[in-house]
């Protein structure tokens, strides 16, 4: 079992095999990573708000993820423990084929767990980049790029609160600049 | 940066003008009493008050909705990340399957949303990594200058469509100014703005980039334009997976294509050669001259290894495909007509040197007649000639001549084929033989408008157990005989396809309706063990008789003594080897069923049908 211990101080009893689809947790059971550990130790110690168990790799340790808020990892935990034992993607991310894969399709289970409101779907996806969980990363970013399809740049300034800060010369130099584009 | 948190400083001070013009709008004083200046100043002194008021507003507005927009969730988003984001939204998803119906995002709607998002979409290169061209879009040009350098260095997938449904004669005055800008700065004045000269143009701009092409798509209505389209791209391309050209119009000739080299295809090598990664080619009614080995293809001939020149089959692979490599997943071979279409030495010859091909489509040639090279076909047991393609699963034989088509089944051992389909072939008997010699393990195949022999149909069937997808379209040789033999077990246990889910006889008039019906229902699991007590009294007699007529004409026959010829003992020693049968007591339900076309099916016995047949197609027309 591996501790992991969130920013508002909850700790979660998980499996190794689930914590481990986190290639960040995993390499830092695996000590290939003590720089991100001791990092987030001494933010945690820090702030008070942790108390780290002596030997990493041990059965009572406790792994600090100060970025990531008790709800947030509960979701993260979810999606890992439902993918348990699937085969991780490999390393290398920069293969165009990989990227184009990955940027495909939902499943149904994962369409169901991201529906979600935005805070937490972006909570989800910094939780998933900051943990290094790439297929929870593109069912994130799938999701939110879903949302944007067929949608005007209003449309979308509205669904996410986003204000339009372009000048209206500016805006009409973007619209010039796409006149005849159709985007292939 | 101000923090959502803080308490903001008031912005609203009220005046003491505007507090006294409510008190005189109070006061009910009647309006004779009043001095008309005084009230008339008191006027003026309320709407500047208003006017400030609402300038406030409108401030305190916008400052309210940049401090909502600071706590936007999407605002905790990287750049990294929103980037992340927008080639997901923009990138074409691979899959008919996706969950979302949308259409991708257009990377101009990303970039009116605001500075921050289109700062985003500049910095990232994969979102202007697909570059189009075509005279229809007066400004591609000028767009494929922006692109090529916004994508900096990543991969890039270029489509040059100039076909005949650009309308290349109507569209050539309106090339915009920018477009001949571009043009001129690259050419002389002199040279008038054509589709010619915009095609040039756009090799021209991207020629530096070949190197990161990963996808190459020509469309063009003339062979002359291909050719000298391609005679431009002579760096070597790394990176290029995909190569398509298509000639839409390969027996008229543009008026004149002159760049220069001029069009001729002599020792037209696209690429040098040098196409390492290739894994998809498909070729449409392009090809070069038949010529002699000549001086350009002599270093090819000792780069191959080989001291002596090309031989024709070579020149033919070369010219016709010249990106041909070892890696070749996918190979399309469209539109050669006359001289032009390569002979069965020649293609396998070809085939020879894609031994990983997984996918082959030979679509639109006229076939071959018999003389020159293909005479060594005549030999069946040329073992020379035959080579194994263990990769190959899809195979596709469409208007591809019956003569080749029956040399190439006879020749390619094909030990992992699924996918098979023979269109427009005349009789493909022969075909046939051959299949049911090598028996590969098909899941599907589709024959249509084509002739056979059924009983020949009937055996190479049940050479292949593992078919799930038959179709068969447009083919007057379906008949009853062929229903009826899928009806019931030939031997005991052992039936015809008995794993077919998928039926189409699209077009198929000569079958009847008792004889689909019999099929259906001898195939759903609730007749199966009525089916199987029936088979342990006929199932001997059946392939008895099966075996009887195997010396007949036809599968109609067999199929009439089925049916009219009671029990006949017959040794099993005269029967059949077994290749790769497994026992089956019942057969798969039969899950879909095409009857399009089929005008003899009325209408209530479709309803039937759908009772049993999850989905039942039977439209009158093709859609």
């Amino acid at each position: 079992m591996v501790i992991l211990a969130t920013s508002d101080n909850e700790q979660f009893n998980v499996d190794k095999e689930v914590a481990e689809r986190s290639v960040l947790i995993k390499n830092m059971l695996e000590g290939e990573n003590p720089i991100a550990l001791a990092v987030a130790f001494v933010y945690m110690k820090l702030n008070g708000s942790f108390i780290r168990h002596e030997d990493v790799g041990e059965s009572d340790q406790s792994i600090p993820l100060p970025n990531i808020t008790s709800p947030v990892l509960k979701k993260v935990l979810e999606y890992c423990e439902h993918h348990r034992g699937e085969p991780l993607p490999s390393g290398d991310t920069d293969n165009a084929d990989d990227v184009r894969k990955r940027t495909t399709d939902i499943s149904e289970w994962d369409q169901k767990f991201i529906t979600v409101d935005q805070e937490m779907l972006f909570e989800i996806i910094l939780a998933a980049n900051y943990l290094d969980i790439k297929p929870l990363l593109d069912v994130g970013c799938k999701t939110v790029a879903n949302m944007i399809k067929g949608k005007t740049p209003e449309e979308i300034r509205k669904l996410f609160n986003i204000v339009n800060d372009f000048t209206p010369e500016e805006e009409a130099q973007i619209k010039k600049e796409n006149e005849w584009a159709e985007d292939r | 940066m101000h923090s959502p948190r803080c308490v903001p400083t008031p912005l609203v001070t009220f005046s003491p003008y505007s507090q006294a013009a409510l008190s005189i709008l109070s006061q009910s004083r009647p309006p004779s009493s009043f001095d008309v200046p005084f009230l008339r100043a008191q006027l003026d002194r309320i709407e500047s008050t208003l006017s400030t008021l609402l300038d406030q507003r409108l401030l305190l507005t916008a400052r309210l909705s940049e401090a909502v927009a600071l706590t936007s969730p999407i605002r905790l988003l990287s750049s990294e990340l929103l980037s992340a984001i927008f080639i997901a939204a923009i990138l074409p998803s691979s899959s008919s399957s996706s969950s979302s119906t949308d259409p991708p995002a257009l990377l101009s709607t990303l970039m009116l949303v605001c500075k921050q998002w289109r700062d985003v979409c500049l910095c990232t290169p994969e979102l202007w990594s697909r570059i189009f061209i075509s005279p229809n879009e007066p400004d591609s040009l000028e767009r494929a200058r922006r692109r090529v350098i916004r994508s900096k260095v990543v991969p890039l997938d270029i489509v040059l469509d100039f076909s005949p449904r650009s309308s290349f004669g109507a569209q050539a005055s309106q090339i915009s100014y920018a477009s001949k800008q571009h043009l001129q700065s690259h050419f002389p004045q002199s040279q008038p703005v054509t589709p010619d000269y915009l095609l040039k143009s756009a090799l021209v701009l991207l020629r530096p980039t070949i190197q990161r092409w990963r996808t190459f798509t020509l469309l063009v209505p003339y062979r002359p334009q291909a050719t000298a389209a391609l005679q431009m791209c002579t760096s070597p391309a790394p990176l290029l997976e995909k190569l398509s050209i298509q000639v839409t119009n390969p027996m008229l000739h543009a008026s004149s294509v002159d760049w220069g080299a001029g069009a001729s295809t002599k020792g037209l090598i696209p690429f040098r050669g040098i196409t390492p990664r290739l894994q998809s080619c498909s070729i449409t009614s392009f090809w070069c001259e038949r010529q002699a080995p000549s001086d350009e293809l002599r270093p090819l001939a000792t780069a191959s290894s080989s001291p002596q020149l090309l031989s024709p089959p070579q020149i033919w692979t070369r010219m016709v495909f010249p990106g041909v490599n070892p890696s070749l997943r996918k190979l399309s071979l469209v539109g050669f007509w006359n001289d032009f279409a390569p002979d069965s030495t020649e293609m396998i010859q070809l085939l020879r040197q894609c031994p990983l091909l997984e996918e082959l489509h030979i679509r639109n040639m006229s076939d071959i007649d018999g003389n020159g090279n293909d005479a060594d076909f005549e030999s069946p047991n040329n073992g020379s000639l035959s080579i194994s393609m263990r990769y190959l699963r899809t195979l596709t034989f469409y208007y591809s001549g019956v003569t080749r088509t029956c040399a190439l089944l006879q020749h390619i051992h094909l030990p992992s084929l699924t996918y098979l389909e023979l269109s427009f072939l005349d009789n493909i008997t022969s075909c046939l033989k051959y299949l049911k010699d090598q028996a590969p393990p098909l899941q599907s195949l589709r024959i249509e408008a084509s002739l056979f022999n059924e009983l020949k149909l009937m055996r190479l069937l049940r050479q292949i157990p593992t078919i799930i997808n038959l179709e068969l379209v447009d083919v007057e040789d379906v008949s009853a005989h062929l229903l009826k033999g899928m009806s019931s077990p030939v031997q005991l246990n052992e039936w015809i396809l008995p794993s077919l889910s998928t039926l189409n006889l699209e077009g198929c008039t000569s079958v009847e309706w008792d004889d689909l019906k019999n099929l259906v229902e001898s195939r759903l699991p609730s007749s199966s063990a009525s089916s199987a007590a029936r088979t342990m009294s006929t199932t001997s007699s059946s392939y008895a008789l099966y075996t009887q007529s195997r010396h007949t004409s036809s599968a109609s026959q067999f199929a009439r003594t089925l049916t009219q010829t009671p029990y006949i003992s017959q040794s099993r020693a005269h029967y059949p080897p077994m290749i790769h049968q497994p026992p089956s007591l019942t057969p798969c339900k039969i899950a879909k069923l095409d009857l399009t076309r089929c005008s003899q099916i009325s209408r209530e016995r479709i309803q039937w049908l759908r009772m049993y047949v999850s989905e039942v197609a039977c439209k009158e027309d093709r859609l």
